[in-house]
């Protein structure tokens, strides 16, 4: 039997597992990402991976987890809502200073507009958020095939971040 | 290359599109009403999909006649997560076929893979699948 496929009930028709299908995409895919990864497994950047777009996007992650700290500081009750979008932040941070090679930048700090109740800070955000999804998206089109996968799905969780906001 | 992962992401339409026929017929009113337009967008980038994958020279991938279901689906709320389900894998389609197209066909897997998110985030949403979001979408287990 191929691999992926099993035998549906009475009708005896192949059905593909809907996960499996998409396992393999991971798994064909992936195979095309060995070549940039170093003899112990690890993937390195080169030099012209690390342009000043990708060191301004890490940059700007590190200020919108610092903004959503400011939030959470200014409105203590969307604390539940907005501590695990903070936490992506960090996450995207982490991964992409990994992927370009560098260390996480120190935040310098958040200039969270809006005023002091939870409609104009989550606002504030919202318009953060916007900003971000849109480099992180202009970044992912212009980066290497590398990073354009991880670039990616920064853009995507900033989306998405925008619908819990709203 | 472009062509290989085309071909993985159109895979992947043809499975939620099967999947959005079944959690369809378990929805009513308007989150059925959102389960027919989130189906239909899935066709219309399956159909987008194909046609970049012949105009390159691909062979393209046929659906199969049924796809085996994560788990069982009887109800309304069973139909919600797999709706979200169904999202999150085209999502990590479309992250994967990224690092494997480049100018107009990034775009397209770059636009469906941020779409495919967000839609999983509003079944997650109407599922009542706590956290609504996760740090990297493309890349749900």
């Amino acid at each position: 039997m191929h691999s992926g496929t099993r035998r549906g009930g009475g009708a005896g028709v192949p059905r593909r597992d809907l996960l499996r299908v998409t396992a393999a995409v991971v798994a064909l895919a992936g195979a095309g990402s060995a070549a940039g990864c170093d003899l112990f497994g690890g993937a390195r950047s080169t030099t012209s991976e690390v342009t000043p777009e990708l060191t301004d996007l890490l940059a700007a992650t590190v200020a919108l987890g610092a903004a959503y700290d400011a939030a959470i500081a200014r409105v203590p009750s969307l604390a539940d809502r907005l501590t695990g979008l903070r936490d992506a932040h960090r996450a995207h941070a982490v991964a992409l200073a990994q992927a370009l090679s560098v260390a996480v930048p120190v935040s310098s700090g958040s200039s969270l507009e809006g005023g002091s109740d939870a409609p104009s800070t989550l606002a504030a955000l919202a318009g953060l958020e916007t900003t971000g999804r849109d480099a992180a998206r202009t970044a992912c089109l212009n980066a290497s095939p590398r990073l354009a996968s991880l670039v990616g799905d920064i853009a995507a969780a900033r989306a998405c971040h925008l619908e819990v906001l709203q | 290359m472009s062509v290989d992962a085309l071909r993985a992401a159109l895979a992947a339409e043809h499975a939620a599109i099967y999947g959005y026929g079944v959690a369809g017929a378990h929805l009513t009113g308007d989150t059925q009403k959102a389960a027919r337009q989130a189906e239909s967008v899935h066709r219309e980038r399956r159909d987008e999909v194909a046609l970049r994958i012949q105009e390159q020279g691909g062979a393209l991938v046929a659906a199969e006649p049924a796809y085996a279901l994560p788990f069982p689906v009887s109800n309304d709320a069973d139909a919600k997560r797999l709706a979200a389900r169904l999202e999150e894998g085209t999502a990590g389609a479309w992250r994967e076929a990224l690092h494997g197209t480049e100018d107009d066909d990034r775009r397209l897997a770059l636009d469906a893979l941020i779409d495919c998110a967000v839609m999983a985030t509003r079944w997650r949403e109407a599922a009542g699948i706590s956290p609504l979001t996760v740090p990297f979408p493309g890349s749900t287990p």
